[in-house]
């Protein structure tokens, strides 16, 4: 008896993904457990498995299409079975969120996708005994609007009298009404955005506006860090730390890895991770998390490392930090961020840690304040190492100093825990060998 | 200015014009010594006497056809139906002779008779006493259809009424007749065919009449408390129609909610849709929307009759979604 397979959940918070790619096609045979399809959730590119046995017999949902959990994506039965019935039942179900993009998920499309366009549905589930649908050209690739490839521009009659007036074409303008209707605010503001002969009063063109669509991961983003922000107390506190020893160490460190013929480079983030798990371990206030009627002081110490990935970052954790050397975790993280960029990661290596470390070094950055990733208590900001004089023993000095920032929620971490914890932090840092130990 | 309920302002305009012209008289169930139904004849019998204030028995088609031939001889009468669902025993006598006599005598026998009464739903009187009619009068050519909200609009419109060669239907409400406002003091008119703007607006404009503007009105105040700003069109004339100020008005803000106390299928609503879409078709910014009372009879049940009607709540959340 042919089954309709559905958009799983795939994490504990996906109520939608985007179907980045079919890994099987029509008549192709699948068994339980085989994969089907990848699925970009909020954060990651997943694999969609096949909970039924059979041959597909109809696939309902286009590459590109974002579905809701549970939204029809394939027909999967005996060879030569009768679907019309489900066909039919998929139609009726099926809302598709948005529009196929041909463009690379991962990647933000130049120009918006609708929130919603009409008949998706009747596009991507074929009528019974209808030849499968193909993929719609990128409307990226053409310049044209979603409806305007449809054949037709939707929009309201006063936003295309304006736009005969004013000469614009509304092929290229972006609809914000209902279901992606172009209304009179379009139009006002491509008038305002950009004259209708294109020539601005400036001696150059001004390029026009444009609406990005939101991603998934950055609807994550938002979400979180609004809420964290705004629930979260956050004060901060500053340190200047001696990097000298810790610049010495790594080099020598790295050199000797070198010449033993390891492929691995030891970053002073690396250093940082270590450092944090030990100082998490001395100080355990600030390894927790407020949890409205209690505060959980965590037994394990997961760090956190903020990676930048295309579209938006990604937290994976380096589980029982403080059980590991300074060289394990700098595998550790180098094979997670690698992987976070390819969005291989699973929800359970970037979710529920105990800290969190976001170093923005790399990027030129002195020091910066970090907005805590919730549930937990703190984030460590870290800037570069910086070359300057310093004093040391009575005389300026040349020497290396690394700025950090401790984010604290004040609910669970006073001043002067958080101070102490620096404290800690810094001692480590300042005699790195202890790292090693 | 005076402040006078609704009852009042139509017992002044009747007074008024009875006082002025010997030719008109009311008649009626319970229009004399009970003073009114609704008590909207209170003092007339005592001022006019039984030859001019008229109980009669329960029989709508009789003294409604018996109207009607007194307007064809000369006289101006004023007919009380107790409620217009009444008046659907004399809809033959309405329909047939008062609106088409003018027209099937070439112009021999002109009809000045109002039939006015309580129209839409009055408060748990259940399904056959809470009905709409504008729209069934308003679809006889012959026939000029009235529904004012306000005291002085109610005033206005029954003098110009009383005053009309034509057969006028005057629909009041029950739950209006006890609603208070400002009548200007001194005789005035309103003219039939022109509608009034109860409330300033730019981004929406919802047109209504009659008691439907009782849950427009105070929507349209919390929806400005949002910063959305509802332009109110109050019709107060069914037919004519003020198309003019209606289409002013949609110009202006190219969005438009009907708002009416009778059904959806063939209410008058939806002949103002059609004509908003014909003469201001360029101007629409979004699909003209519409709230009635549900496609139902009227329960007679407190609770489902409230929800079946138009209501605030209804108001607020289309012009949101029209908004936004």
């Amino acid at each position: 008896m042919a089954k309709i397979s559905e958009m799983t959940q795939l994490s504990p918070t996906m109520s939608e993904g985007v179907l980045v790619k079919w890994l099987k096609k029509k008549g192709d045979s699948v068994a339980p457990g085989e994969i089907l399809a990848e699925v970009e959730t909020d954060k990651a590119v997943m694999e969609m498995e096949a909970f039924d046995s059979g041959v597909i017999l109809e696939i309902l949902a286009q590459e590109g299409a974002k579905l809701p959990v549970g939204a029809p994506v394939a027909i999967i039965g005996k060879a030569g079975e009768d679907i019309t019935s489900l066909l039919s039942e998929a139609k009726s179900r099926s809302t598709a969120i948005s529009t196929p993009a041909a463009a690379p998920v991962a990647s933000p499309s130049p120009n918006p996708a609708p929130k919603k366009v009409e008949n998706v549905v009747s596009s991507t589930i074929p009528e019974p005994e209808e030849e499968p649908p193909t993929p719609k050209e990128n409307p990226v690739s053409r310049g044209l609007s979603p409806s305007a490839l449809e054949g037709r521009v939707k929009a309201s009659p006063l936003a295309k009298r304006l736009a005969e007036e004013s000469g614009i074409d509304l092929s290229k303008v972006r609809g914000s009404g209902p279901d992606g209707r172009i209304i009179k605010r379009d139009i006002e503001n491509g008038i305002s955005a950009f004259s209708s002969s294109g020539i601005s009063p400036f001696a150059g063109e001004i390029v026009q506006e444009e609406k990005l669509p939101i991603s998934g991961m950055r609807k994550t983003i938002a979400s979180r860090l609004v809420h964290s922000k705004t629930h979260q107390p956050h004060f901060y506190l500053d340190m200047e730390i001696d990097a000298d020893a810790l610049v010495h160490l790594r080099e020598n460190f790295n050199s000797d890895l070198k010449e033993s013929g390891e492929e691995i480079k030891l970053s002073i983030n690396d250093f940082i991770i270590r450092a944090s798990a030990l100082a998490l371990l001395n100080v355990p206030e600030v390894n927790s998390s407020w949890r409205e009627d209690h505060i959980l002081k965590h037994g394990r110490v997961d760090i956190g490392v903020a990676v930048s990935i295309e579209g938006g970052l990604i937290t994976p954790y380096v589980r029982n930090a403080d059980k590991r050397s300074v060289l394990e975790i700098g595998r550790t993280v180098k094979e997670l961020a690698s992987r976070a960029r390819e969005r291989k990661l699973k929800p359970e290596e970037f979710s529920d840690g105990t800290f969190t470390v976001s170093n923005l070094g790399m990027f030129g950055m002195n020091r910066f304040a970090a907005v805590i990733n919730e549930p937990e208590a703190a984030i460590l900001a870290v800037g570069n190492v910086v070359s300057k004089p310093v004093i040391k023993n009575g005389s300026i000095v040349p020497g290396k100093t690394l700025s950090v920032c401790l984010s604290c929620d004040h609910r669970v971490v006073d001043g002067a825990v958080g101070a102490g914890w620096l404290e800690v932090f810094r001692n480590f840092l300042e005699h790195p060998l202890r790292l090693l130990a | 200015m005076a402040v006078l309920t609704y009852r009042e302002a139509l017992n002044r305009a009747m007074t008024e014009e009875m006082e002025k012209d010997p030719n008109i008289f009311l008649m009626g169930e319970e229009v004399g010594h009970y003073e009114g139904a609704y008590k909207v004849s209170q003092g007339m019998l005592a001022k006019f006497g039984e030859k001019r204030v008229i109980d009669t028995p329960i029989s709508e088609n009789g003294f409604a056809g018996v109207g009607i031939g007194a307007a064809m001889v000369g006289l101006r009468p004023i007919i009380e139906f107790m409620t217009w669902n009444f008046s659907l025993v004399a809809i033959d006598q309405i329909i047939n002779s008062a609106a088409k006599m003018n027209y099937m005598s070439a112009g021999q026998f002109p009809i000045p008779i109002v039939f006015r009464g309580a129209g839409g739903a009055g408060g748990r009187l259940a399904a056959q006493h809470s009905q709409s009619f504008e729209s069934w009068y308003a679809h006889i050519p012959g026939l000029k259809v009235l529904a004012p909200y306000t005291p002085s609009d109610a005033y206005g419109l029954l003098k110009t009424s009383i005053r009309d060669n034509n057969p006028t239907i005057f629909i009041e409400s029950e739950v209006l007749y006890g609603s208070k406002g400002e009548v200007p003091e001194g005789e005035f008119l309103i003219p039939m065919g022109k509608s009034d703007i109860k409330r300033e607006g730019t981004q929406l404009t919802i047109v209504s009449w009659s008691r439907a503007l009782m849950y427009v009105l105070p929507a349209a105040e919390k929806l400005a408390k949002e910063g959305i700003s509802v332009e109110v069109l109050d019709l107060r004339s069914i037919r004519p129609l003020d198309e003019e100020g209606i289409l002013a008005s949609v110009r202006k803000t190219n969005k438009v909610l009907i708002v009416e106390e009778g059904w959806n299928v063939a209410g008058f609503g939806a002949q103002v849709a059609y004509l908003i879409q014909k003469e201001a078709f360029d101007y629409l910014d979004a699909p003209i929307e519409r709230i009635t009372q549900e496609d139902v009879p009227m329960p007679y049940a407190a609770n489902l009759e409230k929800s079946s009607l138009p209501s605030e709540e209804k108001i607020i959340k289309k012009v949101r979604e029209m908004i936004k």
